[in-house]
Parts: C-alpha cells; sequence; structure tokens
C-alpha cells in the first residue's frame, strides 16, 4: 500500500528546495484566518453577535490563558501566540478535509512546524533583550550557576525541537492513520477518526501556544 | 517524509507576515474593542455600585427624617392632649367656679326673700292682730261676726297681697 500522507511535491525556488504542497496549504490556513478574524472585526459592536462573538470568545479566553501565563504584560506577545494558535489550529484541521488527497496539514510537514518553533524561539530571544538588555540575556545561559550553561544550551535547542515534533508527530500520525483507515474501513470508521483528530488538532494548537506562552513568561515579566 | 528544506525559512517568513497582517488588521481593533468593552463593563459596574450607596445614603437619610418626622407628630400631639386635658381642666374648674357662684347667689337670694317674707308676714300679723283686736273691742261678738270679720281681714290680706 502507498501511503501518499507525508509526501510532498518538491520544487526549486531561489535556489532552495521548497514543498509547494505545504507552501499552498499555509497559505490556505492563513486566508481562512485572515478571513475569519478579519469578519469578525468588521463590526466591531459593543454587544457582539455571530462571528464577532465567536472570535472575540476564543480570543478573550486565550487572552486570559496567556495573561496567567505570562502576567499583566501578556499584551506584547499577544499577537504572536493568538496567530500561533489560529494559525496552527486551522492548519490542523485542514488535513481533515475530503479532498482526496488534495489539502494536508501544513503541520504535517517537519519544515512547518520546525519554522513555527524556530521562530518563536527567536521571538523569545527577541522579547528577552528588548525588554531586558544584552547583558541580561547573556547572563541568563549562566544561570543559577556558570557550569548551567550547557545544560541551558541544550534546552534552548531542545525547546524548538521538542514543540516542532510533539506537533508534527500527532498531525502526521493522526493523518496516515486516517488515510489507512480509509483503505480498510471506509465507512464509519474514517468519520470517529475524523471527529477524535479534530478534538486532538484542538488541543495541540493548543499546547504549542500555551507552551511558547510558558517560555515567553521570562522574556516579558 | 521527515526532510528539511527552503520550505522551513519560508514558513517562517509567511507567519512572520501572518503576524503582521492579523496584528494590524485584526488583533489591535478586536483587542481594543474588547478593552473599551470591559471599561464600559467596569464603568458600569463603577456607575451601579456609586448609585446604590447614593440610593442607600437617600434611604438611610428619608428614614432619619421619617423618625424625626415621627417623634416631632408625636410630640405635637401629645403637646396638644396635654394641652387640651389642661384647658378641659380650667373649663371644668370655672365651670364649677361659677357653679358654686350661682348657688351662693342663689342661696343668698332664697334667704334674702325668706327673711323679707318673714318680715313681710310679721307687719301682716300684726296688723291684722290689731285690726281683729279694735274689731272685737267696738263690737259685741256673735260667731257670726268673728267668722265674718276673720273672712274680712283675710280678703284683706289676700287684696294687699295682690297689689304689692
Amino acid at each position: 500500500m502507498h501511503l501518499h500522507t507525508g509526501t510532498h511535491v518538491v520544487t526549486e525556488l531561489f535556489g532552495m528546495q521548497v514543498n509547494l504542497d505545504t507552501i499552498f496549504t499555509t497559505w490556505l490556513a492563513a486566508i481562512i484566518v485572515i478571513l475569519v478574524t478579519l469578519a469578525a472585526t468588521r463590526g466591531r459592536a459593543m454587544v457582539p453577535s455571530g462571528v464577532q462573538n465567536a472570535v472575540e470568545m476564543l480570543v478573550e479566553a486565550l487572552c486570559n490563558q496567556f495573561q496567567d501565563n505570562i502576567g499583566h504584560k501578556y499584551r506584547q506577545v499577544a499577537t504572536w501566540l493568538l496567530t500561533l494558535f489560529l494559525f496552527i489550529f486551522t492548519s490542523n484541521q485542514i488535513g481533515l478535509l475530503p479532498t482526496n488527497h488534495l489539502t494536508a496539514s501544513p503541520t504535517n510537514d517537519v519544515n512547518t512546524t520546525l519554522g513555527l518553533a524556530i521562530a518563536s524561539s527567536l521571538a523569545i530571544h527577541f522579547y528577552f533583550i528588548k525588554n531586558k538588555g544584552v547583558g541580561h540575556w547573556l547572563g541568563h545561559f549562566f544561570k543559577p550557576f556558570s557550569v548551567f550553561v550547557i545544560m541551558n544550551l541544550v534546552e534552548e535547542v531542545a525547546r524548538p525541537i521538542t514543540l516542532a515534533m510533539r506537533l508534527f508527530g500527532n498531525i502526521l500520525a493522526g493523518e496516515i492513520l486516517l488515510e489507512v483507515l480509509y483503505a480498510l474501513a471506509p465507512w464509519l470508521v474514517p468519520m470517529i477518526w475524523i471527529g477524535f483528530s479534530l478534538f486532538v488538532g484542538a488541543v495541540q494548537a493548543y499546547i504549542f501556544t500555551t507552551l511558547v506562552s510558558i517560555y515567553l513568561k521570562e522574556s516579558v515579566e | 517524509m521527515v526532510e528539511l528544506n527552503g520550505t522551513l525559512l519560508w514558513q517562517i517568513v509567511n507567519f512572520v507576515i501572518l503576524c503582521a497582517i492579523l496584528g494590524h488588521f485584526a488583533y489591535k481593533p478586536m483587542l481594543k474593542v474588547l478593552d473599551d468593552r470591559k471599561a464600559r463593563i467596569q464603568n458600569d459596574l463603577d456607575s451601579a455600585a456609586s448609585a446604590n450607596a447614593d440610593a442607600q445614603k437617600l434611604k438611610e437619610s428619608y428614614e432619619a427624617q421619617l423618625r424625626d418626622a415621627q417623634v416631632k407628630a408625636q410630640d405635637i400631639v401629645s403637646k396638644a392632649v396635654k394641652e387640651a386635658q389642661v384647658q378641659a381642666q380650667a373649663q371644668i374648674d370655672a365651670a364649677r367656679e361659677a357653679i358654686a357662684k350661682e348657688k351662693e347667689a342663689a342661696s343668698k337670694q332664697i334667704e334674702r326673700e325668706r327673711t323679707e317674707a318673714l318680715e313681710d308676714l310679721k307687719s301682716q300679723v300684726a296688723a291684722l292682730s290689731c285690726d281683729i283686736a279694735s274689731k272685737i273691742i267696738s263690737k259685741n261678738m256673735t260667731p257670726d261676726t268673728n267668722d265674718r270679720l276673720i273672712a274680712e281681714s283675710i280678703a284683706k290680706l289676700g287684696a294687699r297681697n295682690a297689689g304689692k
């Protein structure tokens, strides 16, 4: 049995190998997120309803979570974290669309998840330097003692890799299993798995975002 | 399946652009609306609490005024009752005094009239006695004559009293 999930259409762009299908589904996810959030902010009614109500409820719940994790200065990184959640959530669900392999989750490509994780790590360091200065940033690698620099550097590398692999593994495994289930039992069983995958997609988006917010705490507080 | 390539850089750039777009066009106005709503709700709650406190103060003030008014009204009623009692007592005393005076005056009048009547009776009896005596002396008296004289004397006495 040949599995379609996890294979990519690779092309060369500006001298780089690029997974075109991942890029396209990333743009699709981005467009969906942009359209939904713009639709939610178009009315700006004091008493919300419809899309505005739903998106505001989600954004408010996430902001409360970020505030709990980071503190009252969470607004500084709210844009990054909200975008992370909305993009990862939407990306995770795209692979569940019944399109006969036309769409796969961009998050089933390790390039996407590692890209997001590295970008988040860079953001963590950027906000650390912005809020506390280069001296403190360099100093924090040597805390609590200077010998800890090795462990701290390993942690700095491990953090984005674990973030990326957790998301990538969950989504890729979910989609592979979905494809296998379609081949083995085309009726009902895949439906149940799709329902579970919707839940997994939401949970993984939440975990990724919450972990990044916890990592950002030291940079922002 | 797990192959790193240029897509990673593309994804970082894509995500940063998406962040910039959403941050500027979506989150900024949305968070502003949320903040405005939060501020408005807080303001409304503060206003409601303030209005409630004012209403409570006003209620307490009204209750205090009501209590004062009740006390004053009670005082006024008590004073009025006392004054009425005093006045009634004074009127009763005055009436008793007047009755006593009237009674005394009536007693004096009765006493005076009784005295006058006695004096009058005395003088009439004396005159009648004198009259009877003079007639007895001047005439030989028979029983008939005696009766007639007495009748005449009584008639005279009656005429005198009627002419008085």
